[in-house]
């Protein structure tokens, strides 16, 4: 009788703690919920086309100066500079307030010692001939704190007005890659003294044309994940798949995994409406 | 007997340790918090004095409108002066919020003037003012977050002794604008 009461008073004892647990979990997972009300940066981190309406070979490209322009400028005074470009759909114009650049800003961590730019492109959903396309509304740029003092929103403005909304590109990817170019461009020479930066929009036409894929490359892709998990596929053949990625994994450093510098800003930067 | 003194004595002990470090942990903390608003403010007057300095560029910049726009230059001139004689932080707002509307409303009668309205520069004059006025927002914004997190502080126990003991403020003025003074100007293009 003795050992029956301790047996349930054992059971209800655990049932409390289990109780605590679960009751934990959820209120970290809330407000985990709470603090991220934007989305995470993605592994690329220098762009972020939740948009998805970039080519991959642009997206490829704005990571690849994104990493050179970081790894180049580490060693230098006010270095370490991180250029960020993310794209948004929202429904209605109106909803773009609901981002804040400065709060993503602050909250991806941008540049080295506050030393970043963050490019915010909104577009918006329309139709034609019962096609949907998305359309470029917005353009928002936040300035790091320390870069405040290099790049100024003049600048800031004639860049956009001389690439983003040029009629000379009648193709998104080809005036986002400009923009990218000049905005490094000012970037090199005015904040690092480079003499110059030498681009070439027709080499980087030629590339994109050879490139046409639009898909996004997971890093684990989710079929893999699901075969893992899968009840059908033995032990042997769920470690012939995993080992060789392993493999990559160990020899090739890793996968892609960009991260911000931990820095700040203070709201200085330029916006920039479509009609 | 000896025992239960000394007992009483390590019991007491404690509570002066528990009670001491309760004391500094709180006292640094309202420290930090404090620092934090000194810090907020002076982003703020860095931003107001940009802002005034870069008023006085754009009002040499449209020196043509002078004599057609009078009242918008001499709402200028007043929130200029304001700004100058500005001591306290009520009168810093007061100054801030006078110095937004009138730049708003310079912003607005250049737009009527479609010789100037469509020279380049007036797109660059409205990237730096709308940079300006974004800054300043964040400023405005972070201040009364520090401040917020300072009053709620000092309102709670045991702080709210803390801050009695120590003498630190019971609460902290907000920064507060008349709706609209601080909207940042978007550049519309066709």
């Amino acid at each position: 009788m003795v050992q029956m009461k301790s047996q349930s008073s054992n059971l209800i004892n655990i049932k409390k703690i289990l109780s605590i647990y679960i009751l934990f979990t959820i209120l970290i997972v809330l407000s985990a919920c709470q603090k991220n009300e934007y989305p995470r940066p993605t592994n690329a981190f220098y762009i972020n086309d939740y948009a998805n309406i970039l080519y991959e070979a642009t997206r490829d490209s704005i990571r690849r100066e994104g990493e050179r322009l970081y790894e180049n400028t580490q060693d230098k005074t006010d270095g370490g500079t991180q250029l960020v470009i993310t794209t948004f759909e929202v429904k209605e114009i109106d909803d773009i307030s609901n981002y804040d650049k400065t709060d993503l800003y602050r909250q991806w961590r941008i540049g080295d010692d506050d030393m970043g730019v963050l490019v915010l492109l909104f577009f918006k959903p329309y139709t034609e001939n019962d096609i949907e396309y998305l359309e470029l509304v917005e353009t928002q740029i936040e300035l790091g704190y320390r870069m405040e003092q290099y790049i100024s929103p003049t600048q800031l403005g004639v860049i956009i007005d001389n690439t983003l909304y040029s009629d000379e590109w009648d193709d998104l990817d080809l005036a986002v890659m400009n923009m990218e170019y000049e905005l490094l461009s000012a970037i090199y020479v005015d904040v690092y003294n480079y003499e110059s930066f030498d681009y070439s929009m027709s080499v980087f036409q030629e590339y994109l044309i050879n490139n046409p894929d639009t898909s996004y490359e997971e890093p684990i892709p989710m079929s893999l994940i699901l075969f893992l998990l899968s009840p059908f596929s033995t032990w042997g053949e769920k470690l012939s798949a995993v080992l060789p990625i392993l493999f990559v994994f160990i020899l090739g450093g890793g996968f892609i995994m960009n991260k911000g510098g931990g820095g700040s800003s203070g709201g200085a930067g330029i916006f920039r409406r479509r009609r | 007997m000896l025992k239960t003194r000394v007992i009483v004595l390590i019991l007491l002990g404690v509570l002066v340790l528990i009670v001491g470090i309760g004391l500094i942990s709180g006292y640094n903390s309202l420290v930090n918090l404090d620092e934090d608003i000194n810090s907020k403010y002076s982003q703020i007057e860095v931003r107001l004095q940009e802002r005034h300095d870069k008023i006085g560029q754009i009002v040499q910049s449209v020196q043509g409108l002078q004599d057609h726009e009078l009242a918008v230059y001499q709402a200028i001139v007043d929130a200029r002066t304001a700004y100058a004689n500005a001591n306290t932080q009520d009168e810093l707002i007061a100054a801030d919020a006078l110095e937004a509307v009138s730049l708003a409303n310079l912003l607005v009668v250049m737009e009527n003037y479609p010789s100037i309205a469509a020279a380049g520069s007036y797109y660059m004059l409205i990237d730096e003012v709308s940079s300006m006025e974004s800054s300043l927002a964040v400023a405005r914004r972070d201040f009364n977050e520090a401040v917020q997190d300072y009053n709620a502080s000092v309102r709670r126990f045991p702080r709210v002794l803390y801050a009695g003991i120590f003498g630190f403020d019971k609460s902290v003025e907000y920064w507060k604008m008349n709706d609209g003074a601080d909207e940042v100007p978007v550049i519309e293009f066709d």
